[in-house]
């Protein structure tokens, strides 16, 4: 048994000796292995392929295995001794007999080299991708094909990957090519180095046609500044995605608006920038639509303005008429009807009044002064002095000495007129005193103003809509609906945020926030 | 009986309803002896170029009542041609805005004009009169 270990490779080119030789190792039980050593394959040869990690094989024509090297086992998990006599097609997968039959053939028309990838059948039952290529073997005298010598090695690795490699190039290609998004590279000066065919349907331009031309030179002239400055930017930062709308002038002179996400590529596993990648579609229809609706806006906004504008030329006539009425009329019955009528008009007057506060809110521009927020609060409260549910209110004034602030001054009028007069407003008659509490104090960078009462409260249900347009919480209420919907947008136009807290029948308390060094004069807009 | 303030003021406004509270009021009030009044701006500067060389003061008002929003020329357009009028008579004359617009720039606008003193939101009212 321990002499199965061995291998003896047995040279010798009188055949006589040599079957002389085989028999008598043979008899004494050692495995020997049959290799005839001619020129092309000799000794020198022989060692290398012990020694490698190769399969070396040799096969006669009908495919029996006269030599196998050691590195087989590593392979298969067969040792030599164990595969040789047998017929190489024992270990193909089923479905490579043909496709192996076809290549063996195919060797004796190209009279020599053959290359191919099979399942082999190893010891444990499962089976590795091999790639092999060989070659015959001619006989010196008569020339005849006479054997095959083959190398062999796992292919696993490289199939699974030629695979993967070949399943993601058709995706990414199947997506480049089908997507109607248009999928371009560009260097950093914008230059195409790829288009998707979508190019085509989008711009009329085949991709060949834009290919080496900068993206640049196809962007409208007004826009292609600005786009420019803005991707060296996002280069120079290099960060992120960078998405940009812009007009794109068509191979046939039309200009359409694109919007692009564009991404930068670096070079495998390093932070050098390679290129850009964008994604680009067509957005005409969505300009379109938000062209017609901002002028939609705009032709709203003049409707509100001009309507209540000139609904104001007849209402001040009323008013004219009522005045000079009071102090004539001495009828009893008379003054009552006129009392009621002048009420109304009043009414009418305050709702155009907001209404046109609204769109000096929302279209006015913002004309920054000093502001002593202390003054505009005092000069607010007195202005209510006539009204007569005032004459219940108590007042507490906490209000920090040196406050000012840059910002605009009718903003931030409308924002404690309307907080104030809501407090006066809603005072619960039912409590013994009615409180208001108004404090001012700095609180990081901002300026904090406090408007509290002890009046009806706002119920919870509602405190989440009393920010919106022509929201009225309360049916006794004579208001617009639309004095808070002014302070939110006065607020969030100045800069500033705008808190409520209340609790029904308890009180409400609205804490407002304002920006103290206000430099830029394009308050950034928050939401409440 | 208490003296007029003024011999004569000119009341500028196509709404008749307007003219006639005011002119009630302003007389009313003692303000004026006199009250000239005009729906149109261009009848006014017709009425002015007939008037170039009168010095009296009944028919030469100190002080003109003027609304904005009028039909064929409203009341900036009066202004431009009231400040190129040159004669004597009317080097005392100033405006006051006298107007339903609460619009800022029209309060802006009318600061531009030298002649104008005074900007007023209709209705007319008795506070309103001091400052006339």
């Amino acid at each position: 048994m321990q002499q199965q270990k061995f291998k003896v490779l047995i040279v010798e080119d009188k055949k006589a000796d040599y079957d002389l030789l085989y028999n008598e190792l043979k008899a004494k039980g050692y495995n020997a292995q049959v290799i005839e050593l001619r020129n092309e394959f000799d000794l020198k040869y022989l060692s290398l392929a012990e020694n490698t990690n190769d399969v070396i094989s040799v096969h006669n024509l009908s495919g029996d295995i006269l030599y196998a090297s050691p590195a087989i086992f590593e392979l298969s998990g067969y040792t030599p001794e164990e595969v040789l006599g047998r017929k190489l097609r024992d270990f193909f997968h089923i479905d490579d007999v043909a496709q192996m039959r076809s290549q063996l053939e195919s060797i004796f028309e190209n009279k020599n080299k053959l290359r191919f990838e099979y399942r082999f059948l190893n010891k444990n039952g499962t089976y590795t991708w091999i790639e092999t290529s060989g070659r015959l073997l001619f006989d010196e005298k008569t020339n005849e094909p006479k054997e095959i010598i083959a190398v062999s090695r796992d292919a696993t690795d490289r199939m699974l990957n030629d695979q993967r490699i070949k399943t993601s190039e058709e995706q990414y290609r199947l997506i480049a090519e089908n997507a109607t998004d248009m999928i371009t590279r560009h260097d950093l000066e914008g230059v195409y180095n790829y288009v998707s065919n979508s190019s085509y349907t989008m711009l009329g331009y085949n991709p060949a046609e834009m290919l080496g031309k900068s993206a640049f030179d196809f962007l409208h002239p007004d826009d292609a500044i600005a786009i420019k400055n803005g991707l060296l930017d996002f280069v120079d930062k290099g960060l992120g995605i960078y998405t940009a709308a812009y007009r794109y002038q068509k191979k046939n002179g039309e200009y359409i608006w694109i919007e692009s996400t564009n991404k930068l590529t670096y070079v495998d596993n390093t932070n050098v920038i390679q290129g850009i990648i964008s994604i680009s579609r067509d957005i005409s229809d969505r300009k379109a639509f938000e062209i017609k609706l901002e002028d939609k806006i705009k032709e709203l906004d003049t409707f509100i303005y001009r309507s209540s504008h000139d609904l104001k030329g007849p209402l001040s006539s009323l008013q004219g008429l009522l005045n000079i009425a009071k102090t004539e009329i001495v009828d009893e019955s008379a003054i009552q009807y006129f009392n009621l009528i002048e009420k109304s008009v009043h009414n009418l007057d305050t709702i155009l009044m907001d209404l046109l506060n609204i769109t000096k809110i929302t279209q006015g521009s913002i004309n920054l002064v000093d502001i002593h927020i202390n003054d505009v609060i005092l000069k607010i409260i007195s202005s209510f002095e006539n009204l007569p549910e005032y004459a219940n209110i108590h007042w507490e004034l906490n209000l920090d000495n040196d406050i000012q602030l840059r910002l605009d001054k009718s903003l931030v009028n409308n924002i404690f007129q309307n907080l104030i007069i809501n407090a006066i407003r809603y005072q619960d008659s039912s409590k013994p005193k009615s409180t208001i509490k108004i404090s001012t104090f700095k609180k990081n960078n901002e300026l904090m103003v406090q408007v509290e009462d002890n009046g009806q409260g706002i119920p919870e249900t509602l405190q989440r809509n009393v920010f919106d347009m022509f929201f009225r919480g309360n049916t006794k209420s004579s208001g617009t609906g639309l004095g808070l919907y002014i302070v939110r947008n006065a607020v969030e136009k100045s800069g500033g945020r705008v808190i409520l807290e209340s609790e029904e029948n308890r009180g409400t308390i609205f804490t407002v926030y304002l920006p103290l060094n206000n430099n830029s004069e394009t308050p950034i807009p928050q939401l409440v | 009986m208490n003296e007029y303030k003024y011999k004569s003021i000119m009341l500028i406004d196509d709404s008749d309803i307007d003219n006639m509270v005011n002119k009630h009021i302003l007389s009313k009030n003692m303000v004026a002896e006199n009250i000239i009044v005009f729906t149109s701006a261009n009848d006014a500067l017709t009425y002015f170029s007939e008037n170039k060389t009168t010095t009296d003061e009944m028919l030469i008002p100190k002080i003109i009542l003027l609304d904005i929003n009028m039909p064929i020329m409203n009341g900036f357009g009066f202004l431009v041609e009231f400040e190129k009028i040159t004669a004597d008579n009317l080097k005392n004359t100033k405006v006051i805005m006298l107007t339903s617009s609460v619009d800022p720039n029209d309060i802006r606008r009318s600061k531009d004009y030298s002649s104008v003193i005074s900007f007023i939101s209709k209705p007319l009212s008795l506070e309103h009169l001091d400052e006339i």
